[in-house]
């Protein structure tokens, strides 16, 4: 069977297929697992198990100098490391701008 | 004695206040607060932008160790959104005050003083240090401080118009019923603006605009520090009172016969 869309899992992750080719034809097929969630008002598909600090790194974004909304809520900088991106979460991640 | 801007907590040797919005760059940014002599810089909470998230960071320039950030709520048409701003700002780690602004109107920018309230209500009770920006109305200043705002920050004109003090009989009225600082926030346009304002006895002045729009903002920078300086000082020598006639500087007697 050959599966052409995403489908969502019973434990709130996605599937979507991926093969991986070369120059030379297909060498690989298989899975992605992956969560949807919104950032900054923008959906973005991010792998299992991402933390927020993983996620903050892979952006290039400082940690120290932002501050993060998790639905809604206010989200600990100690909390970062721990707090694991689940599908449809919400995050903000705001930081300090010219202003009067 | 050292006349110095008490404000909460916190003592200040300058009593203007400057924002960091409209500059060239954030070098241009860090010149102009040096020339103002400011202590207290307000700043924007906004999004990073994940696409192209710049490496350069606002607080690079303005040292939280140097100086007292003040976050603004500006852009927020509600009371819930203001909080959520503040909130965000709290855990920035730069303290916990802030400048509390409820926009009621696109066009004039004039606060919505229901919402401004009920804001202020809130942030008082989660124990923030709430700066307000109203308009130059008594009633409302009053209802203010009453709540326990550290500081009523009344329009001179509104922001970012440059006309100066529009109305200044209403802030005498809101300088006489102070029991906390008041604080001219927007509508300044020139140092003779701020000079006024501190003449007649208001505590500080805030400001961006007027400093970030002018064709040398750093140069305005230096104007304002001086105008403020120059106001507040002539409040306390006390003016002399305004007379219809003359009243001759040099003695009369010995005037050649």
């Amino acid at each position: 069977m050959r599966v052409t869309v995403p489908f969502s899992r019973s434990d709130g992750t996605n599937l979507k297929p991926y093969s991986l080719a070369t120059g030379c034809g297909r060498v690989g097929y298989g899975f992605f697992n992956y969560v949807i969630v919104q950032i900054n008002g923008e959906k973005k598909e991010l792998g299992t198990s991402l933390s927020v600090t993983q996620l903050l790194e892979s952006l290039g974004i400082r940690p120290g100098r932002v501050v993060i909304e998790l639905n809604h809520d206010v989200l600990s900088r100690d909390a970062f490391e721990d707090t694991i991106l689940k599908e449809g979460d919400t995050v903000e991640i705001v930081h300090f701008v010219g202003g009067g | 004695m050292e006349d110095l801007f008490k404000l909460a907590e916190s003592s200040y040797k300058s009593r203007l206040i400057v924002g960091t919005g409209k500059y060239k760059d954030f070098r241009e940014t860090q010149k102009a607060i040096e020339a103002s002599g400011a202590e207290i810089v307000t700043v924007a909470v906004r999004r990073v932008n994940i696409t192209d998230p710049n490496k350069d960071n606002l607080l690079d320039y303005i040292n939280p160790k140097k100086y007292t950030i003040l976050p603004n709520t500006a852009g927020c048409y509600a009371a819930d959104e203001a909080v959520r701003t503040c909130r965000l700002a709290r855990e920035a780690g730069v303290g916990k005050m802030v400048k509390l602004e409820v926009i009621g109107d696109e066009r004039t920018l004039f606060p919505d003083i229901p919402a401004t309230l009920e804001a202020a209500r809130i942030l008082i009770r989660e124990g923030f240090v709430v700066l307000p920006y109203v308009n130059d109305d008594p009633v409302t200043a009053k209802k203010l401080q009453e709540m326990g705002c550290a500081a009523v920050m009344p329009l001179a004109a509104p922001i970012g118009s440059g006309l100066g003090i529009r109305n200044p009989y209403n802030i005498w009225i809101i300088l006489e019923q102070a029991t906390v600082p008041v604080i001219v926030d927007a509508g300044v346009g020139t140092a003779s603006d701020a000079a006024i304002a501190m003449e007649m006895g208001c505590d500080g002045v805030l400001m961006n605009t007027a400093i970030a729009g002018a064709k040398d903002p750093i140069l305005m920078a230096e104007a304002m520090k001086l105008a403020v300086e120059a106001g507040r000082k002539a409040f306390l020598a006390g003016r002399v009172p305004k007379k219809l006639y003359a009243t001759a500087s040099s003695p009369l007697e010995g005037i050649l016969g």
